[in-house]
């Protein structure tokens, strides 16, 4: 075997281990019933096979879809995760593209800067904005919420960001000067086009797990607010409704995927 | 029409360019030739407007630019990298000046036509630069700065990115298009053959200043020192009264030597200078200077005629490189592979020049 493929294999393996058959397990999960038992979900596989696949259905599924709790938590997660998206553009660009543009022996300190939250647990963090957002009034809102988010995400924004902006060459700004463009211009007909990658990169990292999100909205956001991961969290541990959960995170996976398989469209035309 | 006036620059405690002045004419085709760091690049920045001098004045048309930002120059630059747009089609690149001054479209669009067909891009007008050849990158980065109609082009290092083979066309071709547009080009280089195969007027610079300014034929005839006559090419420095004779290898005559008549002898007392001329140098075959008691004879008298011994033969296709052993020097020597090459270890008969300049320092 020549050395690339056994690397493809390498990877095929990995993806199976750490992806595809976890992601079995929960499509098998969401095709079970609740049960008194433990773990709390039947059938189990005993070794009869006809019998296994006859206890598997679709009950957890029209379950989620029945219920209009869970329609509008997907859509309101959907709709939280796009605007703190749009929120994290906004405030990384500016925020990526001044590291970038630093004098070259300062670069290293700031990206050290921007991952130094990371030191600290996240819970504590989150409980370190209650105790900011609290006597402000703004706690148990959608604006702590998206604070929250926008502020846990804020590096899986910057970093990619950081990455292509780094690179682009600066001749291009020049090459933009030298054809009579101001630095305005410059930037939004030059650098701001050739870096609409790292912002997609930004994007998918920070959308896909801010929709699925669970510490924000319940510390920050109160009872009232509706998002998929804490109804998906209810359900597993206050419910023991496993197959329910598995099947609310089947769809919200299954959604997730189409923004993934557009932008690796996307990626590949480039 | 451009003017560099007692330009000074400084990077730190670095000088690239010092109190330099140079004038060049409307319509020349000029060259900053020089070794890397003699401030060429610098010199063509503060003309662009990427750097502002220390010192000086820097007058085009008799207009000062200096602290005029580089959008707002009548002159443009074709970048070593080519800085094109990678996310702009060639016809996109072309275009972008044209758009930056307001052009109505249908304008831009016969403009960018003009220009592709200048560069004979035609049928790559929609091609991203990554799908280009080389060639065709470069030709690009020539229409997008030719496109707006600059009073001057500035190149930096057209030909260095270029193949050999592509080089001897592009060059011919750079050559044509500013016969035609008569423009004004000042090119950046550090290839003494790209400048000599460009130019029409070489500035040769070294530590930010120039040492000579002159058509490459004279520059290369007649350098200003022993620095200038090295870097413009091979060259035989041989001393003489005030300096060295500065003679190009292919100035150096070689010929046959007639063959003593069969059965003779060669006498001892044939020619003192026939020996010492064949005599291997001291050090073998490493490249060195002729030592100080060489005494430059450019007419030897008859029956003191200079004998040389080859020491080594390049075969380089349309003509030999030879290093030829002489009066304990070695000599370089370039000959056209017309006839019979001479082989290692043949004994010549070796003519100088009458007329090689003399450098001073």
């Amino acid at each position: 075997m020549r050395r690339a493929e056994q690397a493809a294999w390498a990877a095929y393996a990995w993806l199976a281990v750490f992806f595809a058959i976890p992601l079995a397990l929960v499509f098998k999960l969401s095709l079970s019933d609740t049960a008194l038992s433990l773990p709390p979900y039947a059938p189990q596989f005993r070794g009869d096979v006809a019998a296994f696949l006859r206890g598997l259905d679709v009950e957890a599924y029209a379950r989620f879809l029945g219920d209009r709790i869970y329609l509008d938590a997907w859509l309101s997660s959907l709709g939280y995760a796009a605007v703190a998206t749009l929120i994290l553009l906004v405030v990384g660009y500016p925020l990526a593209l001044a590291m970038a543009r630093a004098p070259k022996r300062w670069r290293p300190l700031l990206l050290g800067a921007v991952t130094l939250p990371f030191w600290t647990s996240f819970l504590i963090r989150i409980y370190a904005w209650m105790s900011i957002l609290g006597p402000m009034g703004l706690l148990n809102t959608q604006a702590a919420i998206y604070v929250g988010l926008a502020y846990a995400y804020l590096p899986f924004m910057v970093l990619p960001l950081y990455a292509v902006l780094e690179r682009e060459d600066a001749s291009l700004r020049e090459a933009a000067a030298d054809l009579g463009a101001t630095p305005w211009t410059t930037f939004w007909t030059v650098t701001l086009p050739i870096s609409l990658p790292g912002a997609a990169a930004g994007a998918l990292l920070c959308f896909i797990p801010m929709v699925g999100e669970f510490v924000v909205p319940d510390l920050l956001g109160g009872s009232r607010t509706l998002m998929i991961g804490k109804l998906i969290w209810t359900a597993f541990f206050a419910d023991r409704d496993w197959p329910t959960a598995c099947a609310a995170a089947m769809v919200l996976t299954a959604t997730l995927a189409v923004p993934i398989a557009i932008y690796q469209r996307l990626a590949r035309r480039r | 029409m451009i003017r560099f006036e007692s330009v000074s620059k400084r990077f730190g405690d670095h000088w690239a360019v010092k109190g330099l002045t140079l004038e060049v004419g409307a319509g020349e085709f000029f060259a900053l030739l020089g070794p890397s760091g003699s401030g060429k690049s610098t010199l063509m920045r503060l003309l662009a407007g990427f750097e502002a001098p220390d010192e000086g004045r820097v007058l085009l048309d008799g207009e000062d630019l200096v602290g005029r930002p580089p959008h707002l120059r009548p002159v443009n630059l074709m970048f070593q990298s080519y800085a094109l747009f990678p996310h702009l089609s060639v016809a996109g690149n072309v275009a972008y000046g044209l758009k930056q001054e307001g052009l109505p479209k249908g304008e831009i669009a016969a403009r960018v036509d003009e220009m592709l067909a200048l560069v004979r891009l035609e049928g790559l007008a929609a091609r991203k630069p990554a799908q280009l050849s080389g060639g065709e990158r470069q030709r690009t980065a020539l229409a997008r700065a030719l496109a707006k109609r600059p009073r001057v082009l500035l190149l930096d290092e057209p030909l260095a990115a270029l193949d050999r083979r592509l080089r001897e066309t592009t060059r011919a071709e750079l050559k044509a298009i500013q016969a035609r547009l008569g423009t004004t080009f000042l090119m950046v280089t550090h290839d003494q053959d790209e400048a000599m195969g460009l130019a029409d007027r070489i500035a040769l610079m070294r530590a930010g200043a120039i040492v000579q300014v002159g058509a490459p034929r004279a520059l290369y005839a007649a350098p200003a020192d022993r620095w200038a006559a090295e870097f413009l090419g091979e060259v035989n420095l041989i001393p003489c009264e005030g300096g060295w004779r500065a003679v190009r290898p292919e100035a150096v005559g070689l010929s046959k030597l007639a063959l003593p008549p069969l059965g003779e002898v060669p006498r001892a007392a044939g020619g003192r200078g026939l020996q010492d001329a064949t005599a291997e140098p001291a050090s073998g075959r490493a490249l060195q200077p002729p030592p100080p008691d060489f005494v430059w004879s450019p007419s030897p008298k008859e029956g003191e005629e200079l004998k040389g011994r080859i020491v080594q033969a390049t075969y380089l296709g349309d003509r030999t490189a030879y290093l030829v052993a002489a009066h304990g020097a070695e000599l370089k020597a370039v000959q056209v592979n017309a006839g019979a090459p001479f082989a290692v270890g043949e004994a010549v008969r070796v003519s100088l020049p009458n007329d090689a300049p003399v450098v001073s320092r």
